[in-house]
């Protein structure tokens, strides 16, 4: 009795030295980096990098090395520690060592929503102070970045958002050539009920994990709008859902779940999964993004993969235009080490870090000074090379709340498999954005300020 | 001692409840009472996963009716009894995600069990195991108790394994038949057990399920599954900003645990003192 009573002591005392042990070594990092050393310029910095990618974008963690090798070379004085982190982390961690005072001086993040919350909270730095105005309008990072004149993001690589279809597929079912890919809803249909009769899945989906019903929001409500903005304001109430304009994806995608144009399994399996029918030849068409492209061109051949938009039928300004996501990275409020964070931002958007990039990893680097059409190869990615330098738009999920994000786009698709209407997804919608509203008023607030609204 | 006890199991409770009177932003938030439980409360979305956690509890008579027969089957040491010991025991000491990954994938539409069944043209028992809302929580529930039994068969089994031979003996030659030997003297000596394991069942299927959840549904098709961890989870995790009402949720989950398991103590208390 003794002997444990004895042994619980030690070990209460031996979690307790450790804590504080800890706590002291923390607290030891933060006052080596003062504003001081960053004028004096030659005292040593050591730069720390959070990021993720290299799920989405195989090889990424190469260049990141290599970047950071060479920016060692070249700035002998700063060290940049670099930490790759896991899908789940990417945000929560940010937030949590923001909190306790103890953020990386760089950190990855998603578009739109998932950071520009952090950006209110105050734990992101605007980048116009840091980056010359001229380099910063180049590091494209869509205009989700920006928050009262403000840029908190610089791009970093690029993400077109696009449908994917079998060519072989398309030709076995009869599909004409006027019609490969479709182009308009019409076409659309009329191809899906050519594949349906072939035998042929006509669109692959998962629907599960619930992102297959947030990228179907992506690529059908922007179609009914004129500047993306217009998401906010039915996130904030200004515009309502039960609005036939606001619904109409809903309504499309109520039809191609009707009509039986979507796998009947789709339901049980994940969005990645959903994607993979397409790879495997069982479906004739599927949404996805263009990092994925090369992998279906490989399992398929490069000849029977095309891209395409959505097919049109909004009656929106922005209905026609190919969508363009786009990751990126920026600099932690309390940093001691801004101005060598955003040299190394900087360096990253380098000419020959550029071309790296595409080399080493085959995704679009997000600077529109890089000469992509010296590089870039096969017309699938050319394609999409071209919906960058042209006029497209931001991927709008990224701009509405998390709430409404997995309370009614994720399970929209799969309410709809199973019986539900397109009238019961808008009832679910506003009830959905009342709750967030009465219970986020600092937030709503702060999506109105960021979309404009007054 | 009991300063550093408390400090490690009390501290977090105490920031639990504080961080369910604010609106949490970060590491803190304004204070705002107990608007939060209100917000949670009268959410439709949570008061379908606590009926769904409730319904969840039907595993707990079924956990220990199926623990029992099997426990005494394996008591008889009929031939191969090891093996069965193993192999009853062997789901419990898999990891949930992996028995979630892999039971997603048996149970699709067009999954191993579907495919099983259609090549045996038993087309009509070929369900939409995970991906219909009228089943899948049933799905859940058949998977639970699958992987659960092994740890009740186990504990009543090594129960059984102490008890004096002498009164199956005195049993057997009253002449009791194996359904009377477990009426009358099997349960009763497992009465602690059975009590000890329907209490950790109860609070596996109020608070441990969320492995299952994620992995297998995801708290699908539409809201079919969600069960209140599951909510609790996309209230605090992944960037979601209302930290606040996840902890309001938890706290409410914590002391719906602990008034259930009191009240179940007590009645058996009272039950006690009567006999």
């Amino acid at each position: 009795m003794r002997k444990t009573r004895m042994f619980m002591i030690f070990f209460f005392a031996l979690v307790l030295l450790f804590s504080i042990t800890i706590v002291f070594a923390g607290n030891g990092e933060e006052e080596e980096g003062t504003s001081e050393s960053v004028e004096k310029g030659p005292e040593p910095v050591e730069l720390v990098f959070w990021w993720w990618g290299q799920q989405e974008a195989p090889g990424l963690e190469d260049w990141v090395n290599e970047t950071v090798e060479l920016f060692e070379k070249e700035y002998p004085h700063i060290t940049v520690e670099t930490v790759l982190q896991a899908t789940e982390n990417v945000i929560d961690d940010f937030i949590t060592a923001s909190a306790a005072g103890t953020p990386p001086d760089l950190q990855y993040f998603w578009n739109g929503i998932y950071h520009q919350e952090q950006v209110w909270m105050g734990y992101i730095e605007p980048l116009n102070d840091w980056i010359p105005a001229e380099e910063l309008k180049h590091m494209y990072a869509s205009e989700l970045s920006n928050f009262q004149g403000k840029q908190y993001r610089a791009g970093w690589y690029l993400l077109p958002m696009t449908w994917i279809y079998n060519k072989k597929l398309f030709k076995e079912a009869g599909v004409p050539a006027n019609m490969t890919p479709p182009k308009t809803w019409d076409e659309f249909i009329k191809v899906c009920e050519m594949l349906k009769k072939a035998g042929i899945i006509p669109i692959g989906a998962g629907f599960k994990d619930g992102w297959w019903g947030e990228h179907n929001t992506g690529h059908g409500l922007v179609q009914q709008e004129d500047h993306v903005a217009d998401t906010t304001k039915l996130l904030v109430g200004e515009y309502k859902w039960s609005n036939p304009r606001w619904h109409e994806h809903w309504k499309r995608l109520e039809q191609l779940i009707n009509a039986d144009y979507i796998n009947d399994d789709a339901n049980s399996l994940e969005l990645y999964p959903g994607m993979e029918l397409l790879l495997t030849g069982k479906c004739a068409m599927t949404q996805s993004i263009g990092s994925y492209v090369p992998e279906a061109e490989k399992q398929l051949g490069v000849e029977n993969v095309g891209v395409m938009k959505y097919p049109t039928f909004g009656i929106g300004k922005l209905a026609e235009m190919p969508i363009m996501d786009v990751q990126g990275v920026g600099i932690s409020s309390q940093s001691k080490h801004k101005k060598e964070a955003a040299e190394f931002i900087r360096f990253m958007h380098r000419p020959d870090r550029l071309t790296a990039m595409w080399e080493m990893v085959k995704i679009f680097p997000a600077n529109d000074t890089w000469d992509g059409e010296k590089y870039i190869e096969g017309p699938n990615l050319r394609t999409m090379w071209t919906w960058f330098q042209g006029e497209n738009t931001a991927w709008i999920p990224n701009m509405i709340a998390w709430a409404f994000d997995s309370e009614v786009m994720h399970v929209a698709p799969q309410m709809m498999m199973t019986g539900a209407t397109t009238d019961d997804i808008v009832k679910l919608a506003e009830e959905v954005i009342a709750r967030w509203k009465e219970e986020n008023p600092d937030l709503l607030e702060s999506h109105k300020k960021w979309a404009g609204v007054k | 001692m009991g300063l550093a006890i408390l400090f490690v199991y009390g501290y977090p409770i105490i920031r639990l409840f504080d961080f369910s009177m604010r609106r949490i932003r970060g590491a803190s938030g304004p204070f705002i009472g107990f608007d939060n439980y209100r917000f949670v409360l009268r959410n439709p979305i949570f008061q379908e996963a606590v009926r769904h956690n409730l319904f969840l509890l039907v595993g707990v008579p079924i956990l220990i009716i199926i623990a029992l027969i099997f426990a005494s089957l394996l008591f008889e040491q009929l031939k191969g009894w090891k093996f069965y010991r193993f192999a009853f025991f062997l789901p419990y000491i898999l990891a949930v995600p992996v028995i979630g990954i892999v039971f997603s994938y048996l149970l699709m539409l067009h999954g191993a069990l579907n495919e099983t069944l259609r090549f045996l043209r038993l087309d009509f028992l070929a369900l939409d195991w995970i991906g219909s809302p009228n089943i899948a929580l049933k799905t859940l529930l058949a998977i639970i108790v699958w992987k659960e039994m092994g740890f009740g068969i186990v504990l009543f089994f090594a129960r059984l394994m102490s008890v004096s031979e002498e009164i199956y003996d005195a049993a057997k030659i009253d002449g009791a038949n194996w359904w009377q030997t477990l009426w009358y003297i099997t349960i009763p000596q497992l009465q602690i057990v059975i009590e000890f394991f329907a209490i950790v069942t109860i609070i596996n299927l109020l608070s441990w399920i969320f492995a299952y959840v994620y992995t297998i549904t995801r708290g699908g098709p539409g809201t079919s599954t969600q069960v209140m961890e599951l909510w609790i989870f996309n209230k605090v995790a992944r960037g979601a900003p209302n930290p606040g009402m996840g902890a309001a949720a938890s706290v409410i989950l914590f002391l719906g645990t602990i008034v259930l398991i009191f009240t179940l103590l007590r009645l058996r208390m009272r039950v006690g003192e009567e006999e």
